[in-house]
């Protein structure tokens, strides 16, 4: 059903781009009000669902950005979530107490422009972190800059676990406790939170389909061919994880003005939740990250009895989607109008194959079965490109 | 007082260092025959730690049933580590390494959760072998375990390496790490090479899963991952991930900064230095300590 | 020989040695504009050690590389892009998943200037300058017949096609000197003579100089107007086809000392 590239923009027909913009926005906008009436009351399990699912799609898709198109698999996205949170937090608690103002609802544009203004900092935080780590962690290569991210989420959250205590050191937290209660000073509602993340979201999907994204993916596809085109690798490699960074330092504002943060909120599970939301809905697919970051908040919530086995579910998702589908449930495809229009058609189709590739992919599944326990296994001697295996 | 703070982090450095020492090798061993981080190593270490509790709460503690339920657990951890390996790893041996290394997540991820499930609180054994203190002046220190662990892990670590060296699946183990295709066109077993090495690390990480408990006889389903998983891989990195020397050397290090500086003031801090060490090395030299660095032509 | 044409390439006793071993030593070339010059050797010679000391992949541990007078020691890779030198690889390098015309947008990027603002907010110079590299990329393809596979994924092309793709993508940056590594490897003859005829017409129709590897005398003999000749990372021998293919120390490098 879908089958564009993201990188496809039709530069030759002006009005035709015109009027795809168009009609973007207006969907864009039409879910906009539509989540925001949706997630009106307050308390309600709608609202919670809409305004998680707006942070975990802010984090998605900024982790997208860096493992899925760039190609680098990092651990470090909840470490720069709860840096964001945490400088959101306390940014806003030090406003408050300096101005002694008590807003209480974010309804009063007042209101608006300081969350907007919390989260631009927290973005920037995570943001400067992430420049000054970048320079000596993007020099290693595919596991060791895994390990090198764990790593740093985990220092984050032993430093956030032992920071001062009181109100009067001047940093309004309290240790283990964590950053409580900035959501009681202000907090935000699902039209914010939605308007967020479609404002994060279209960033970096415009930045994808420019010139320096397709640098990006190049440098995915083969590093060394890229740089031989002219591209500065290390450049874009830091670029990419700053971006990357600022956003999921914007995610992790964003909970701040909705639940309270502890040390724990954001630290290597969180990572995983994350990383799986991307694999699953395909490395390098935005569209995918979207998607699954929507359904694996909805799930759980929508399952009450489900959160005992919530992370076992996930573990498993995670391992099934490996072994079966690697590239995830899209790929690295896009959604786009025009495969939508042929959907009809090419929905009969894979209607009409689906007996056979049923069957295929038994079979295959059963071969592999067989091989796991299989004594020997058939040499495979590959030449070419076989040397640099990333 | 600093003299007898010492003391005690010594002694304790040096038990620790060897546990560390002996899972930093499992560690390390995978990384070698197949390039791949084993994070469900960690879960590892906790089904030694639960099953070692569990024969002591069934079969009692004395010198008899401690060699049974270091068997019992060697047994259990090799079974386990080769099902991981045969089910999660196996089939994407040929993917791009991303695949992989989620995979190896995720399988740690799935076990610790499982275990979350069967025992969700703390669980301890009272009638866990505990060896007498020792006292050195006002210092007061496990001697006995200590001994106990650092002789047998350097037995151990002896035969390991003897194995290695002069055995024929161990110079299997040697030739899949360097070129499997080669190895394999040369009539080497690569599957069960690859077993036997992953069941090589589970038995040492189910003896160092034991003599933990012998320090404290505790289990909680995120042994594997907070408490004791994360440590024993700085430690193999630093040392030099897929370097044998490295790996034991590595255990020794972090395991005696983490003691030493765990006695003193700064020690909630502790954990800082050990992941502050790991970014150390890994971005002045990526390789680690005993690492090789390999390039690769263009 | 080279009338007064400008000197594109030069490289002065430039040599490279890992570990103990030396790779490339001595070695002294000098191409001038618009020639075509081959790079031959027995394999293991060290020509593409050669090609990744001129485009800045290894670092020369002696000697000193001029692109049209310009030092180029110090440049990295993608610097020396800029100031002209593109390659092609001896493994087919492509970015596999990407289209054909974005593996060659790819290498136009160094020659665009609008910021990452201006991409993101899309403003006026987005659009001028991607419709300009639209239309030159598919000019490109064209001198290629790869035109209308514009939207195929190049991992989907055939092994002929992928080749010429990956000239296309080193012509798009607008180098002065194109350096070809086995550009005709697994060719089979007509293939071989295709690839013969468009390496002639690019090397016209884009005013480029071009210094190949190759292993194929058809194409070497064929289409170069002189040759280098290296062999355990010395140069042996240099210059006109017929010259090199007489030349005493070149057959014993190729065929031996043994007696026919």
């Amino acid at each position: 059903m879908m089958n564009e590239n993201i990188q496809n923009v039709n530069v030759s027909n002006r009005k035709r781009i015109l009027k795809k913009y168009l009609i973007n926005s207006s969907v864009v906008l039409g879910v906009l009000i539509l989540l925001s009436i949706l997630g009106n009351d307050n308390p309600s399990v709608l609202r919670n669902l809409i305004i998680l699912a707006s942070i975990n799609i802010i984090a998605a898709v900024s982790l997208n950005l860096m493992s899925g198109s760039l190609g680098e698999l990092v651990l470090g996205h909840a470490g720069f979530m709860l840096t964001g949170a945490y400088a959101a937090g306390i940014f806003t608690k030090a406003w408050q107490v300096s101005d002694q103002l008590m807003i209480r609802f974010v309804m009063q544009p007042a209101g608006y422009l300081q969350v907007l203004l919390a989260v631009i900092v927290a973005g920037l935080v995570a943001a400067l972190l992430g420049f000054l780590i970048s320079i000596p962690f993007l020099r290693l290569k595919g596991d060791y800059l895994a390990i090198v991210t764990l790593g740093f989420t985990l220092i984050m959250v032993t430093i956030a676990n032992n920071m001062p205590m009181s109100p009067d050191s001047g940093w309004y937290t309290s240790s283990s406790q964590g950053l409580l209660g900035v959501q009681n000073l202000l907090e935000i509602n699902a039209f914010m939170a939605v308007a967020l993340m479609i404002i994060c979201v279209t960033v970096i999907i415009l930045f994808i389909t420019s010139r320096h994204g397709r640098a990006i993916l190049a440098i995915r596809e083969d590093y060394i061919a890229a740089e031989a085109s002219g591209i500065k690798v290390s450049k874009y490699k830091v670029i990419t994880f700053v971006i990357s960074a600022f956003f999921a330092g914007v995610a992790g504002g964003v909970y701040a003005f909705y639940n309270n943060v502890t040390p724990t909120s954001f630290s290597f599970e969180k990572s995983i939740e994350i990383l799986v939301m991307v694999v699953l809905g395909g490395l390098g697919s935005y569209t995918g990250s979207i998607l699954s970051a929507f359904t694996l908040t909805a799930l759980p919530i929508m399952l009450l009895n489900f959160s005992r086995y919530q992370k076992l579910v996930y573990a498993v998702i995670l391992l099934i989607v490996m072994l079966v589908k690697p590239t995830g449930l899209f790929g690295t495809k896009e959604f786009s109008w025009k495969a939508l229009k042929e959907s009809p058609k090419s929905f009969m189709e894979w209607l009409k194959a689906l007996p056979k590739n049923v069957s295929t992919g038994f079979k295959k599944l059963i071969k592999r079965i067989k091989n796991t326990f299989k004594k020997r296994s058939k040499v495979v001697v590959k030449g070419g490109n076989a040397d640099v295996k990333k | 007082m600093f003299a007898q703070k010492f003391v005690e982090g010594l002694v304790a450095g040096l038990q620790i260092g060897s546990i560390y020492a002996l899972i930093a090798l499992g560690y390390t061993m995978v990384y070698g025959i197949v390039k791949l981080i084993n994070f469900a190593h960690g879960e590892i270490i906790m089904i030694g730690a639960f099953v070692a509790l569990a024969m002591s709460n069934l079969i009692g503690a004395n010198p008899f049933t401690m060699i049974i339920s270091m068997i019992a657990s060697s047994v259990v951890c090799a079974l386990v580590a080769i099902l991981v390996e045969k089910i999660a790893y196996k089939p994407l041996r040929n993917l791009k390494r991303i695949t992989s290394l989620i995979t190896a997540i995720a399988m740690s991820y799935l076990i610790q959760n499982v275990f979350m499930l069967i025992e969700e609180n703390q669980q301890t054994s009272p009638s866990f072998i505990k060896f007498p203190r020792v006292n050195f002046g006002n210092a007061s220190v496990d001697l006995y375990t200590t001994l106990f662990t650092v002789g047998v892990s350097i037995l151990l670590m002896v035969g390991l390496m003897v194995f290695v060296k002069k055995t024929r699946i161990g110079k299997s183990m040697r030739a899949v790490s360097e070129n499997m295709d080669a190895a394999k066109l040369m009539g080497v077993n690569v599957n069960t090479t690859i077993s036997i090495t992953f069941a090589l690390g589970a038995v040492l990480a189910a003896i160092g899963a034991y003599f933990y408990c012998l320090r404290i006889p505790f289990f909680k389903y995120t042994f594997g991952s907070i408490d004791i998983g994360i440590k024993p891989f700085v430690a193999a990195v630093v040392g030099g991930i897929g370097s044998f020397p490295g790996a034991m050397i590595g255990g020794y290090v972090i395991g005696m900064i983490e003691s030493l500086i765990g006695v003193t003031e700064i020690s909630k801090w502790k954990d800082v230095f050990v992941f502050g060490i790991l970014i150390t090395v890994l971005v002045v030299k990526p390789e680690g300590i005993f690492g090789k660095n390999v390039g690769h032509k263009v | 020989m080279s009338k007064n044409k400008e000197l594109v390439l030069e490289t002065k006793d430039l040599e490279i040695s890992f570990g103990g071993l030396q790779a490339v030593k001595d070695l002294n070339i000098k191409i001038y504009e618009k020639e075509l010059v081959g790079l031959i050797g027995p394999n293991g010679a060290g020509k593409t050690t050669v090609f990744n000391l001129i485009t800045g992949v290894y670092k020369a541990t002696g000697g000193s590389i001029y692109l049209c007078g310009e030092s180029m020691l110090n440049k990295l890779t993608h610097e020396r892009v800029g100031k002209g030198i593109t390659r092609t690889f001896q493994n087919i390098r492509l970015f596999k998943n990407l289209t054909v015309l974005e593996n060659v947008k790819v290498a136009c990027n160094i020659n665009m200037k609008y910021s990452m603002l201006t991409g993101i907010l899309r403003l006026p110079k987005y659009w001028k300058e991607e419709k300009e590299i639209e239309i030159k990329a598919l000019e490109i393809l064209k001198v290629f017949g790869l035109d209308t596979y514009a939207e195929y994924q190049a991992c989907n092309l055939p092994y002929g096609k992928q080749r010429k793709l990956e000239i296309a993508r080193a012509l798009a940056s607008n180098p002065k000197l194109i350096l070809l590594d086995e550009p005709a490897a697994g060719m089979n003859p007509t293939e071989t003579q295709e690839l013969m005829d468009t390496i002639s017409i690019i090397r016209d129709k884009f005013n480029v100089t071009i210094l190949l590897i190759e292993h194929d005398m058809k194409l070497v003999m064929g289409i170069c107007e002189r040759i280098y000749v290296l062999n355990y990372g010395q140069l042996i021998a240099s210059g006109t086809p017929k010259e090199v293919a007489h030349n005493e120390k070149v057959v014993t490098a190729y065929l031996g000392t043994g007696e026919i």
